[in-house]
């Protein structure tokens, strides 16, 4: 479903809506912006499978385990950011070719940085998922959430654009991890010149790393808190 | 008749008991009113802002349109668990008649779009001005149209995919080819150039002309903005396709669940 | 008075798999018809056919005057099932589920919130009642699915395995509601795996294997139809004499005698109820002191092991 909605929003949505913009190559700038709004949503999704495992007893066993709970959190975090570049990678690769020109050195660096934004987002989603406890409440939040800090970012359109629209719009966008991951991306594609002649990647990249580094290590203090002794029921 | 008003009770209910979904629908729904449009507004074209006047003005009933096309869709996704999980033994065992039955199910389909879709209509009213009392009869009439067509749509789906794997895929291609292809989030012109100027298949311009999304949209459009200019069309476009999704879902629904 | 339900040759085809082959059967009014057979043997897929909800491949059935193929609306206005699976959504709750079921079945506004009350109460699911499905024990939806056709009290009641899943309290709870049930004035079409309970519920009990109804009768007719399927061993005080073990073999029902022991007889007889006194006078006329005697019937296990040859942990172990 995921993919399908990834072609359609290029072919379709990309396509039309590129039309009526009146920034140039926007068509470029919105599947970039594509990549890392799916990227975003798949990594979500472990939160999803830790409310699921505890429904199944599933949790209960992995806590059994002679692996430490830092360990068991890493784990987690790492592989639920993993399993969704590794889904994502093709749509990736598929966005690369409509983009077209990649420069190698920059790409990589965007590359790393993706990375690290998927960790990040499934360190972020398994720290909101011990923290509220309630399956339902976790979707609704995240439900929440997702609107917002999707459309409260760069992915689909430029920052300068967004703070013109709404002063206080483009203060939360400024600081979204969204939209250091999606300008890096276009930088590392060789887009960002569309939008901004003097774009510095350094800051994007702090704040990514910032990003992952709260919610990996932060989320492990508070995942071992909140599991131990049956915390997490 | 009290078969119909008690399977239209059922899925009512339930529908309110999908809390998240509904909310984060909601919650994208709103965003892309109050966010994207007003984000938007700053970047349209001289072209298409001589054309639309203001992309939120333009996008309201669009969303309105996606909102009711959404919820009502989603009666597909139930059905389809239903048959794999095998609770519609339940429903066929029930003392109704199959023709009860199916068109209790069409309708409620129907009936949760509407009941989505009104604060969204309301919101429209609220920012873009009240319809007169015939231009609302005729919104409300089109729109409850729309919705079981849309609900009858996800049913024939739903019943005539037996894996999980093609009913997803199935749903997807139909549901986003729908929802991009039609005049909901951009003027149907934009589409017709790009199909003038070869960078868009003709079929699929057809498909966005016909489109119900598209005709609802644009008869709310042209009620409470005055642009597009109000065609029959736009009606009738919407009742055919209810009237043939409609008959061939609540047939489909009752011909394919008691097939084992 | 004409039997309530009429089966004739009924039968169901999936592809080359036979699932109800050619089934034949008469149910009376009032009564409670046990159908036994392990996993597999078409007891599911005849219910699901009287049930109106898949269409036989062959043959039909009368339930009440109708018939399933000509008049399925008003076949099910007769009956309630109880699924073998529960078929209910997650999201929904039990209290949503049994009170949406009686209003479909009928039932007026007071009935309903009474007998709604009364049955969730009866099967400790009153304080669950608005707990989402999803959250309940397999057991507890169980008790779900019964509480429907509990309130419901059709005509006819089909319960596909009514206990399964369920705590041993559980069980006696809801074998005594059926049996309420059959007293108010229900057919009851029990179809089960459990040997206890049909031999404990049913009035009569079918055996259907690999899709064919083998025999049908009273549990204890089938039992005795089992020929020195009654064991009775007796302990004497002293070794049995050879002519004592001759006149027990003599004697009308009894089927065999072995000495297991020198003052240990196995008899293997039929109607254990009526040979054991005529066991008992024979040894004091001959002066042959008893230190005990015990007796076992046959179980419906050995019913089904005498008709299939198979007992039915072992067919549902070959995958019937």
């Amino acid at each position: 479903m995921r993919a399908i909605w990834f072609v359609s929003q290029i072919a379709l949505f990309g396509l039309i809506a590129s039309r009526m913009m009146s920034i140039p190559d926007y068509f470029q700038y919105y599947v970039a912006g594509l990549s890392v709004m799916t990227l975003y949503s798949a990594a979500i999704f472990i939160g999803f499978d830790i409310y699921e495992e505890a429904e199944h007893g599933v949790f209960e066993y992995l806590l059994s385990l002679p692996v430490s709970r830092r360990q068991l959190v890493i784990g987690r975090s790492i592989g639920g950011g993993l399993r969704s570049f590794i889904y994502v990678g093709p749509l990736i690769a598929v966005s690369l070719y409509v983009i077209g020109a990649v420069n190698p050195l920059s790409f990589l660096v965007a590359l790393f940085a993706l990375f690290l934004f998927s960790f990040g987002v499934s360190g972020m989603s398994i720290t909101i998922a011990v923290l509220i406890k309630s399956s339902d409440r976790f979707d609704i939040f995240m439900g929440v959430l997702d609107a917002l800090i999707v459309r409260l970012s760069t992915s689909m359109y430029p920052l300068a654009v967004v703070q013109a629209a709404n002063p206080l719009y483009g203060g939360l966008a400024s600081f979204n991890p969204v939209t250091f991951a999606a300008d890096l991306f276009r930088w590392g594609t060789g887009i960002e010149s569309i939008i901004a002649t003097n774009f510095n990647p350094l800051l994007p990249l702090l704040g990514v790393i910032a990003f992952f580094s709260l919610f990996t290590f932060v989320g492990i203090i508070i995942y071992e808190r909140r599991i131990e002794g049956g915390g997490w029921q | 008749m009290k078969g119909i008003i008690r399977m239209v009770e059922h899925d009512l209910r339930n529908f309110f008991r999908y809390k998240w979904w509904l909310v984060g629908l909601i919650s994208m729904n709103l965003a892309d009113l109050f966010i994207m449009a007003i984000v938007y507004n700053q970047m349209l074209s001289g072209a298409v802002m001589e054309e639309i006047k203001s992309y939120f003005n333009f996008f309201a009933p669009g969303l309105t349109v996606t909102g009711l096309f959404a919820s009502a869709f989603m009666i597909g996704r139930e059905v389809n668990m239903e048959r794999r999980r095998e609770i519609h033994h339940y429903m066929l065992s029930l003392p109704m008649t199959r023709l009860e039955l199916g068109i209790g199910r069409v309708l409620s389909g129907g009936l949760r779009g509407m009941v989505y879709m009104s604060p969204l209509l309301l919101t429209c009213f609220a920012f873009l001005g009240f319809p007169t009392v015939a231009q609302l009869l005729v919104i409300l009439v089109v729109l409850f149209f729309l919705a079981i067509g849309i609900s009858g749509l996800s049913i024939a789906i739903a019943v005539s995919t037996s894996s999980l794997e093609k009913f997803i895929t199935a749903r997807g291609l139909v549901y986003y080819t729908l929802f991009f292809c039609s005049s909901v989030f951009y003027p149907l012109s934009l589409i017709q150039d790009l199909g003038r100027d070869g960078k868009f298949p003709m079929i699929l311009v057809n498909l966005a002309e016909i489109n119900p999304l598209s005709n609802g949209s644009d008869l709310i459009r042209s009620f409470l903005l005055g642009t597009p200019t109000f065609s029959p069309n736009m009606i009738f476009s919407v009742l055919i396709f209810s009237t043939i999704f409609t008959l061939v879902a609540a047939f489909a629904y009752i011909e394919i669940i008691e097939r084992t | 008075m004409a039997p309530i339900i009429r089966i004739e040759n009924l039968t169901k085809k999936f592809g080359n798999l036979v699932a109800v082959d050619h089934l034949n059967l008469e149910i009376e009014e009032g009564e409670i018809i046990g159908l036994l057979g392990p996993n597999g043997a078409g007891k599911t897929t005849a219910i699901l056919m009287l049930a109106t909800v898949i269409r036989p491949t062959e043959g039909t059935a009368l339930v009440g005057d109708y018939d399933i193929r000509k008049n399925p609306d008003k076949v099910r206005g007769l009956l309630g099932i109880v699924f073998q699976e529960p078929k209910m959504l997650w999201v929904a709750t039990p209290w949503d589920i049994v009170n949406w079921h009686a209003k479909v079945c009928g039932l007026s506004t007071q009935e309903r919130k009474q007998r709604v009350k009364e049955v969730l109460d009866a099967l400790d699911m009153w304080e669950p009642r608005h707990k989402n499905v999803h959250a309940l024990s397999g057991g507890m939806r169980k008790r779900v699915e019964m509480a429907k056709v509990l309130i419901q009290k059709p005509k006819i009641a089909i319960v596909d395995e009514p206990t399964a899943q369920i705590d041993i309290v559980g069980k006696h709870k809801i074998w005594n509601m059926l049996l309420e049930l059959r007293d108010e004035g229900s057919t009851i079409i029990l179809a089960t795996n459990e040997l206890y309970e049909a031999d404990q519920l049913s009035d009569r009990v079918g055996i259907l294997h690999r899709g064919k109804l083998l025999v049908c009768d009273t549990p204890k007719r089938l039992k005795d139809s089992i020929l020195g399927g009654d064991i009775v061993d007796v302990q004497l005080e002293k070794d049995a004499p050879a002519q004592i073990i001759e006149d027990l073999k003599g004697l009308k029902e009894v089927v065999d005698v072995m000495q297991v022991k020198p003052t240990n007889l196995r008899l293997y007889l039929n109607r254990v109820e009526e040979v054991v006194p005529q066991i008992m006078n024979l040894l004091m006329k001959n002066g042959v002191p008893i230190t005990s005697i015990r007796m076992s019937e046959p179980s419906l296990d050995d019913v089904f092991a005498h008709y299939t040859g198979l007992t039915i942990e072992e067919a549902q172990k070959n995958g019937e």
